[in-house]
């Protein structure tokens, strides 16, 4: 099988910027949940810092912002990259607008706010995206990587979210917020799952299905679950870490189980079928 | 405009000649390699074995996955003759069209690939059908005058031992690479496509089921 060195680069960057997002996502939700106007506001600047990290980090994986300027120039072409880097800035415009809005009560701050949550599902699926459109490497052909990447994303960014509200009081923060960050676990465990049995992945299966679906997934539940019960810091921590190594560890994968090289293109077709 | 190699793998003798052809042409440097010739390996029992030798570069596919994947807009396709290229003062080395690609590698340093990464130059290099020297060129050699550009073939062509490799337009009845095709469907010869998920490719391999089955590039 034919392995790839981890571009931690873009494992970072996609796991940063798509998580800032879901900080900013669960901001727009809080808008009809009953968040605090002052934990927005730091969310806000949270998730603006992540996203820009994240894409700093980008720009250092190609190497110079003209590299950086050409892609934009190429934009036009929706290319997958092109996609995921035009979500980011996107979502970065309307997290900078809403900074300057969130504290108005009216339409406005609404209207951001949903269009937060729509960015937030850009970014995130888009990052897996630009893995699944790479028809040359068969593994990666599946939706299983942009919504893995997407529901680990907002989950993260929940937590963080459910941390900020823990530490500022959750007054008025209706449970429904937590049981979206629980049911995000869910499903992330569920799509992380049937990408690991899925992938022909050799004697490394282990090491994913431990890294990933459970402590990322299985992980996070029992972290939201028990915010649930107990709004407390430890609790939205415990989840943040489990969030964190479950996302960093799918990313990376995604870079470690790449194709089961030129002289074997059979042994994928099982898992395009799976999926199709 | 389908402009491609046709190769006749009845002839190949695996010699490599090609290879070198290309590197000396193109200043590919060492450790890169623009096309490899994958030896496809022999199956059955003695004395009844085949096998053939598998030359491999860019197949040039109409859908072109490497082209959709490139973020900046490096990998084209030329408006004038339709191939397949690389703009290397555009490409940033972000090797995103390795992974698109079903026929490299995924670092692009790993035989058999059809795209190489140039460490030193941070840039993707991959086969061009040497477009440089055939893009106005009809694909029919003038033997006269090797460096007449209205008659001009790669020099992995040109050099061929084996008189095995064969360029022109697949569109043009009249090219060389058109003709071979149809004389070898005549004689009831294999004319294969290397395939792959996703590719759509243009490269054509003649191949005699007297001298081998075709399994592409291997079992």
């Amino acid at each position: 099988m034919s392995k790839t060195p981890v571009e931690w680069l873009l494992v970072l960057f996609k796991l940063l910027a798509a998580s800032g997002a879901g900080v900013l996502a669960f901001v727009g939700i809080s808008e009809f949940l009953g968040g605090r106007k002052r934990t927005n506001l730091i969310a806000i600047i949270i998730a603006l810092v992540m996203i820009v990290v994240g894409g700093g980090l980008a720009v250092l994986k190609v190497g110079n912002p003209s590299s950086v300027m050409a892609a934009a120039a190429n934009i036009r072409t929706g290319a997958p990259v092109s996609l995921e880097f035009l979500a980011c800035g996107l979502t970065l415009v309307v997290g900078v607008i809403y900074l300057f809005v969130q504290r108005q009560e009216g339409p406005a701050s609404k209207v951001l706010g949903c269009a937060s949550v729509l960015g937030a599902v850009a970014v995130g699926y888009t990052t897996g995206y630009s893995h699944q459109a790479m028809v040359g490497t068969p593994v990666w052909n599946t939706p299983a990587i942009p919504f893995g990447f997407l529901f680990g994303a907002l989950l993260l960014g929940g937590f963080i979210y459910l941390a900020l509200s823990a530490r500022d009081g959750t007054d008025g923060l209706s449970k429904v917020f937590v049981w979206i960050v629980a049911g995000l676990a869910v499903l992330t465990t569920l799509v992380t799952g049937v990408h690991g049995f899925a992938a022909p992945l050799d004697d490394r299966l282990f090491l994913y299905l431990a890294l990933t679906p459970l402590v990322g997934g299985v992980g996070s539940l029992l972290a939201a679950v028990l915010y649930a019960r107990s709004a407390s810091l430890v609790w939205a921590a415990l989840g943040i870490l489990t969030a964190v190594v479950g996302g960093l560890a799918f990313r990376a994968f995604v870079w470690v189980i790449v194709k089961p090289g030129l002289l074997s293109f059979l042994d994928t077709s099982a898992y395009g079928q799976f999926f199709s | 405009m389908a402009r491609t190699l046709v190769i006749d793998l009845d002839r190949c003798s695996g010699c490599d000649s090609c290879v070198v052809a290309c590197k000396f042409e193109n200043g590919v440097t060492l450790g890169n390699y623009w096309n490899t010739v994958v030896p496809v390996v022999p199956v059955g029992t003695h004395p009844d074995i085949d096998m053939y030798w598998l030359p491999l570069q860019c197949q040039q596919c109409v859908n072109s996955p490497c082209i959709a994947a490139c973020p900046t807009g490096a990998s084209y396709r030329d408006q004038e003759n339709g191939v397949v290229l690389i703009d290397k003062d555009i490409c940033q080395g972000c090797k995103t069209c390795l992974p698109a690609c079903p026929y490299s590698s995924p670092e692009g340093n790993v035989k058999p690939s059809v795209r190489w990464y140039n460490e030193e130059a941070n840039v993707v290099e991959k086969c061009t059908l040497c477009n440089h020297l055939t893009a106005t060129s009809d694909g029919v050699e003038n033997i006269e005058d090797t460096t007449d550009p209205a008659h001009a073939v790669p020099p992995c062509v040109h050099n061929c031992s084996c008189k095995a490799r064969h360029y022109g337009d697949l569109d043009d009845p009249a090219s060389d690479a058109s003709q071979v095709i149809a004389q070898a469907e005549k004689d009831g010869r294999g004319v294969h496509l290397v395939e792959a998920e996703g590719a759509t490719p243009v490269a054509r391999y003649i191949l005699s089921a007297d001298i081998a089955a075709w399994r592409g590039l291997g079992v």
